[in-house]
């Protein structure tokens, strides 16, 4: 049997609660003071009793019913054991043998289906930075972001290009961000990518080595990191060698990997179960009540935007992948032509924080237009003339696409009313 | 009688950052072995596996998403027990040499 590149990904995502998830500490941490925002319990000062914060958990369940996952209506934390400077208690907090959700999937575009393994909840570590001082090679610790909810996300090795990669991950990140429940901003870390490769026989026959990439911070970093490694991999296999079993980083620069001498054995974790935190026990109604907060997944709200209000398929994927924008659209879509609005948002020609008013550089209306856009619409304007006077807005829209938003819609409606009134339309 | 041989020791040693030396590696593992049967006399105990758990009968134990300042450190107070500090960092030898 043939070899293929068998992909699994492994994503953390930050989640944006206010407080911490076992502390009332701020969870915010980009650009704080180092170690302005800790106390005893994201210290792992001794003697410290962590409890979980609620909306986490919800987050994180919804996380789970977004990917189609079966939630565990009993949950449970556990230790994670390892000595790295990042992880003051020598222990992370994390799920391990009942994960809040499991086995759920997301569809590609090409209807192929990535399957989930599962979607748990931890805390995040604290941040290390290294650095030489004095000629000391040295690294410093932060403790802010120690102890941040962060959701992992695990998917089983379905994937077969650094391409598939790519649109999993954007899907992914649209639809959390649909949730409301992360940034996902790779750039400040909220969104951290992990993908392991092999070439195996198949996702469940996979080969006796893997090799993990640490240090993704793009989307595009991604693709071209597991394309290489496919590559580099293919080339020892056909030579007869097995590939190391190793984790390796990432050098946008050279679009290489490279093998990081990560001292972790392939990991004894004595994992155990968390004593101070007592399980997690849901009702099947706690639950569905967290499936109806679901917001539309993305790809359902392009395909209505692009139905209902004939956007192109591209401004439609533009507007979802911004929630802020997408309301914006919602809720101001009645007032101006929807393509112009979804035009002027896409091109980030309006302003968000206020409602959308056109620059109106014409005083008048070309009487010209106004005649185009009542003979191209002879169906409406008979509508109109039968009393149904709704379809005024529809003329106006037009008005102010045949204008590029350059006039005030008042105007433009005054017009119509004046032409629509009067006499009778010459055809 | 169980057996904790020296390369088990070591590994465990290796896993719980605990430097030791072979004398003491080959110490302990006898005395981890003893330690090992002592506690296996439990299993001779009649017990219901299902009742066994960590947690009594408590569940649900969580918070609301709110900040506490109160129980905030300051960097200065965070920073006091620490061998070693740098520009409100806690600093450590490097990890990557």
């Amino acid at each position: 049997m043939k070899l293929q590149p068998t992909i699994g990904l492994e994503i953390h995502v930050e989640l944006k609660t206010r407080s911490k998830m076992f502390c009332g500490c701020p969870a915010e941490h980009f650009a704080k003071p180092a170690n302005s925002q800790t106390c005893p319990v994201c210290l792992g000062l001794p003697g410290a009793l962590p409890v979980p914060n609620r909306l986490a958990i919800d987050w994180a369940i919804m996380i789970g019913l977004a990917l189609d996952c079966q939630v565990n209506l009993k949950s449970t934390f556990d230790r994670k054991h390892y000595f790295y400077p990042d992880l003051a208690k020598g222990f992370q907090i994390t799920q391990y043998d009942d994960p809040f959700s499991f086995k759920g999937q997301l569809k590609l575009e090409s209807g192929k289906v990535i399957r989930i393994t599962r979607v748990h909840l931890e805390e995040d570590t604290g941040k290390l930075l290294h650095k030489t001082i004095d000629g000391h090679k040295l690294t410093l610790v932060d403790f802010n972001r120690s102890g941040v909810p962060l959701v992992e996300i695990v998917t089983e090795p379905d994937i077969s290009s650094g391409e598939e990669a790519k649109e999993f991950l954007k899907k992914l990140r649209d639809i959390l961000r649909s949730l409301g429940v992360s940034d996902c901003d790779m750039e400040k870390g909220s969104m951290r990518l992990e993908p392991n490769i092999s070439w195996s026989l198949s996702a469940d026959k996979l080969a006796d080595y893997k090799v993990e990439i640490k240090n993704l911070n793009s989307f595009r970093f991604a693709q071209a990191g597991i394309d290489y490694e496919l590559k580099r991999q293919k080339a020892l296999l056909d030579k007869g060698e097995m590939p190391v079993q190793e984790t390796r980083g990432y050098q946008p620069a050279t679009k290489a990997t490279f093998s990081q001498r990560v001292k972790e054995t392939a990991a004894d974790y004595r994992y155990f179960p968390e004593p101070d935190i007592p399980p997690i026990v849901l009702t099947k109604a706690y639950v569905e009540n967290l499936r109806k907060q679901l917001p539309q997944l993305p790809e359902i709200v392009v395909q209505e935007l692009v139905k209902d209000f004939h956007l192109s398929l591209s401004t439609a994927q533009l507007l979802v992948k911004d929630p802020l924008k997408l309301a914006y659209f919602i809720q101001y879509n009645r007032q101006i032509d929807a393509q112009t609005l979804a035009n002027l948002i896409v091109n980030k020609k309006i302003d968000l924080s206020h409602p959308p008013q056109l620059k109106t550089t014409t005083e008048t209306v070309d009487p010209k237009i106004i005649d185009q856009v009542l003979k191209e619409n002879k169906d409406v304007v008979v509508k109109y003339k039968a009393g149904k006077t709704s379809v005024m807005g529809f003329l106006v829209g037009q008005v102010m696409r045949q204008t590029r938003g350059q006039v005030d819609p008042k105007l433009a409606s005054q017009e119509l009313l004046k032409r629509l009134q009067g006499p009778a339309l010459k055809s | 009688m169980s057996s904790i041989s020296p390369k088990l020791v070591k590994h465990i040693a290796k896993l719980a950052n605990l430097p030791l030396s072979a004398g003491q590696i080959n110490k302990f593992s006898s005395q981890l072995s003893n330690v090992l049967d002592f506690m296996g006399q439990l299993s001779k105990l009649k017990i219901d596996p299902k009742k066994a758990s960590p947690h009594l009968d408590l569940t649900n134990v969580t918070r609301e998403d709110k900040i506490d300042t109160s129980r905030i450190l300051t960097q200065k107070q965070a920073l006091s027990q620490a061998r070693k500090t740098h520009q409100g960092y806690f600093l450590v030898k490097a990890i990557f040499s």
